[in-house]
This record gives structure tokens, sequence and C-alpha cells, in this order.
């Protein structure tokens, strides 16, 4: 265990040292400062806006930092040549997948927690009120970031970088975005257009059970607590499952 | 803890191919048999693109070969029990740049499975041998080549493991850098452990070897003592007085040094002795003395090979 976590600590420092989490941060910052000026020039429901912005856009910011902090982590390092000495200790390849996995999955939540510090605080002082949701939207974003993370790692093994960086964006955002769109447009189809959509429905990760803007913007109840546990169980299994694909290819990889 | 074998590397009848981004097979490593006994430091030399790298790769495990085997401490390549014995330096290696040296060290003792407790004074000390002491807590982004090459030997013999497998470990080195590498590898040498190396520096061979592999093509070409091999090849030198520059001299003949008012000139065999001797009565110029004397690796090296562009 020790390995994998000294492999994951290797993840966060770079990513920290590279700084672009506080980049994301003050833009995010800037962003959601700049939409809450609306809210004082006294119109109506504008909070609500604020609200949408600040989770878009924060929303946005820590997919994109999870899924390049993802792609680059395994081909810099046969770039760079540093998976060689790596290897060449007694660590197997498992335990530098798990290592970059939990280093990734770690990185993201903690900017996912940054990203959401920084909103609370900027609502607090727009006088934009905050309710229980916001604080499960919190948990289950993070949620969300490790399956992205193992998603990305994954494709890391099988496209290139800027390919990977592609796909995974268009995915996680697709699926975030558009996922019960998927469900209109099998109305209005027939054989195999029905079979390539269900395909997708089912075999694609529902990002979109891991957003609750819509719950915090429009003031609904809380989410009841075994809606919660069950998307931790779903996020562990999606995790596990693209983990298995990517280590399948990692394992016989010819370095 | 498994026992050193006699052979602590075994590879027979080693094939490596593979495929190139436009789909054409590439065999770079054809047919290799050689065999490294435990205490010995054996030098693998060649031309580039003569197998040096993929055999090192197939070796730790980091390729899997199309054919043949290949054992490291009685294990088959790349099994965690063998990696745990072995000790291993890339081929120019960038390491982590956003990490300094100390926590370079650090991350390798965890995977070296160093005791927590002893790492800090095993990281000293390993500082200390690569002259590292004192520039620890710079990042490795700064570092020159020859400073990332002595991290990558403090990783590599971070340990003391009983077999050093090493890719190119002078290449792009300084003087300085140089010796202080070969001091290290000669106290490995000294505590009977044994070191393969890979290397273009043949005066580094030279100095440090028993034994050299000499490969082409991906098959061996030479296996020898190095004696042996410098013996194979007899130079001869002749010596005449005068700054002498003939417009063009008999193939195998070359100017070896130009000083003190005389002129040398070096033939690598009989055939080319004999045609240097025809050429100064021709000329009229008297020879002072003439003696032959054994090759060294880089004459054997060129003999071998031949002056083919890789």
């Amino acid at each position: 265990m020790e390995k994998i976590l000294g492999i994951a600590q290797v993840t966060i420092i770079e990513s920290f040292r590279r700084k672009d989490p506080y980049v994301v941060l003050i833009l995010a910052a800037l962003i959601v400062f700049g939409a809450g000026l609306f809210s004082r020039f006294g119109t109506e429901g504008l909070g609500k806006f604020v609200k949408d912005v600040g989770f878009t856009v924060t929303g946005l910011l820590a997919v994109l930092i999870c899924v390049v902090t993802a792609a680059r982590q395994l081909p810099n390092e046969i770039q760079n040549r540093t998976l060689y000495p790596l290897l060449a200790k007694p660590v197997s390849r498992l335990q530098v997948f798990l290592g970059k996995y939990l280093g990734v999955g770690v990185m993201a939540s903690a900017v996912v927690l940054l990203f959401s510090a920084e909103l609370y605080l900027l609502f607090r002082i727009l006088d934009i009120p905050v309710s229980g949701v916001f604080f499960q939207s919190v948990y289950l974003r993070m949620l969300s970031m490790w399956i992205i993370a193992g998603m990305t790692l994954s494709l890391s093994v099988y496209l290139t970088q800027g390919g990977n960086v592609t796909v995974s964006m268009l995915l996680a955002l697709a699926m975030q975005t558009f996922a019960n769109t998927l469900i209109t447009v099998r109305t209005d189809l027939e054989g195999w257009g029905v079979w390539v959509i269900d395909t997708l429905y089912w075999l694609l990760p529902h990002l979109e059970l891991f957003d609750l803007t819509k719950r915090e913007v429009h003031n609904f109840p809380a989410a009841p607590l075994w809606v919660l546990a069950a998307l931790t169980v779903y996020a562990a299994v999606y995790s596990l499952l693209f983990m298995a694909v990517g280590m399948q290819r990692f394992r016989t990889l010819n370095l | 803890m498994i026992d050193i074998p006699d052979e602590v590397i075994t590879i027979t009848d080693l094939m490596v191919e593979y495929k190139t981004d436009s789909g054409k097979t590439i065999r770079a490593v054809d047919g290799l048999n050689l065999t490294v006994r435990r205490g010995e430091v054996v030098g693998f030399i060649g031309p580039n693109g003569a197998g040096k790298s993929t055999s090192i790769k197939v070796l730790m495990g980091f390729r899997k070969p199309t054919r043949g085997t290949v054992q490291v401490m009685g294990l088959p390549a790349g099994h965690m029990a063998g990696r745990r014995r072995v000790g291993f330096l890339p081929e120019v290696a960038l390491y982590y740049p956003f990490l300094n040296a100390r926590e370079t060290l650090r991350m390798f003792a965890k995977l070296r499975e160093i005791p927590r407790g002893e790492r800090e004074d095993i990281i000293d000390d390993l500082l200390d041998k690569v002259k590292l002491t004192g520039r620890d807590r710079e990042p490795v982004r700064g570092f020159s080549k020859g400073m990332l090459q002595r991290v990558g030997i403090a990783q590599a013999i971070m340990g003391e493991p009983d077999l050093l497998i090493l890719d190119e470990v002078t290449s792009g080195l300084d003087p300085v850098a140089r010796y202080d590498v070969r001091r290290i590898l000669m106290d490995f040498k000294a505590k009977g452990k044994t070191v393969f190396f890979s290397s273009h520096e043949l005066s580094e061979v030279t100095m440090l070897c028993d034994r050299v592999i000499l490969i082409d093509e991906g098959r061996v070409l030479v296996e020898d003592k190095l004696s042996a091999m410098s013996n194979a090849i007899q130079r001869h030198i002749v010596c005449v007085d005068g700054l002498l520059s003939p417009p063009q001299l008999p193939q195998g003949v070359f100017i070896h040094a130009v000083s003190n008012g005389q002129t040398t000139f070096s033939a690598d065999s009989v055939e080319a002795h004999a045609a240097l001797n025809g050429l100064l009565k021709q000329m009229d110029v008297p020879i002072q003395h003439s003696f032959e004397e054994p090759g060294s690796l880089e004459d054997f090296f060129v003999h071998s090979i031949g002056h083919k562009v890789s």
C-alpha cells in the first residue's frame, strides 16, 4: 500500500506545483464574482443565475483539470522515461496504475473542495442563500471526478494524449449534459439506431446523476441518504470497470 | 530472499520484433545468446541500433520478447523477486522535474521497500556518494544532464543491489562526472557485485570491464575478455623524422601522432604495414623505429563493425 501511496503522492505534488488548480481557481472566482455583480442591481432571481453560473463554471473547470491531469500521467512517464526506474523497482504495473488513479482522484477531489469553498465564500459575500443540497452536491461532484479520472487514465493507454483529452472531455460533458436527451432521441428511432442509443445509454456512466445544480438553484429539498449511498456504489463500480479495461492494456504494454 | 545463482543473467535465443508507425516490422534483436556470471563486470557494446537498449528493456521486463528466454537472478525477466536484487539506470531519464533530489530518492526508497526509519540515512549516504549533498533541496528541473545522471545512479545503487544494469551510464557526462561514476562502479565491483552495462564510451569499458560483449544487428559478434580482444588486433607503429604528410596514405594506415619533429604512423594490418613501408621507401624517408602493440578496444570495434552508418 505504501508504494501506491508513494506514487499517488508524486501525482498530487506534481499537480499543485504546476499550479494548474490555482490558475483555474482564480479564473472561476473572477467569472462567478463578475456574474455576482449583477445581483447588486437588485433584479429578482439573479441569485439563482449566479448560483447556476457558479456551479456550471466550477464544474466545467474541475472536469477539465481532472481530464488533463489524468491524460498526461502515463504518456508523460513513458515519454520522459521516468516509468523505467519506477518499474525496475519491486513495483507491479497494477500498483503504478492504482497509484496514478489515487493521485488524480485525490487531486481532483481537492480541486472540487477548493472550488466549493470559493463558491460558498462568494455566495456569502453576495448574500445568496445556500442550502444543505450544496454540500450533497460537493460530495457527488467529488465522486464523479473519480469516475472521470478512471475513464481518462484508462483511455490514456489506448489513445494519444491529445486524442484522450478530447474524447474524455466530450464523454464527460456529453454525459452530464445530454444523457436525458438519449431517451428523447430513442423514441424517434427504429432498428439499429435504437440499439446504438441503448448501448450508449447503458455503457456510459450517467454523470448527470451526480449533478445537483438544479436542485440547489431552485431550492429543492435535499436528496435522501440512500440515493447518495447508491451513487457511491455506482461510482465505485464504474471506476473499477474503467480501471480493469485500462489495466488490461497497461499490463501487457511494451515500453 | 533468493540465492544469487552463478549465472545472474542468461539470455537464450532472444528475438525482439516491433512494428513501426508505418506498419513495417523491425527485428531489433535476432537470436541473441549471452550469459553474465556472478561478480563479473561486463560491457555491452555495439553501434547505434545494434539492439543494446532493446535487449536491456527485455532484461528488465519492460518489453516482451517475440521469441527466446531471458532470466535475471535465475528468475524470468521482470519477476518481482528478481527486481528486489537489481539496480537499474535507464538511458537518460528526466525524473520528476517538480521534485527535488531528496524527494525523488525518498520516493524510490519507498518503492525499494527500505524501512521508513533507515531512509533518510541511506539517502544522505547516497547523496554524498554521488556528490549531490547541498544540492538535494533544489528542483531536479534545474539539473544538468550530469546531475540528473547522478540522481539516476543514486536510485540505481539504492539498497545495495546484487546486480546493476546500466544503459549508457556515462553518456554525455563531463570528465569529472565520468570519473565519479567510474569510482562508484569500481567500488561496486570491489564488493564482488555484478555489473552489466551498455556504453558508447569505449574508454570507460576498457577501464571497468572484465569481459566485453560486442553486438551488431541484434546478434553477438564477439564475446571475450578485454585482453583477448586487444591482442586480436595488432597495431604496427612506424616513426619517421620530419613532419610528413603524404598526399594519399595506403588503406589501413593513419597518422597516429605528430610531435617533437617526428611523424608516427599506425597500420592496422600486415598488408597495411607493408604498403606503408613501400610508400616511405618510395619517398626516400628512413624509418627511425618500428614496433607492434596490441590494439585498443576502439580498434577492435571498428575492425569488427566496419564503418557503416546505422
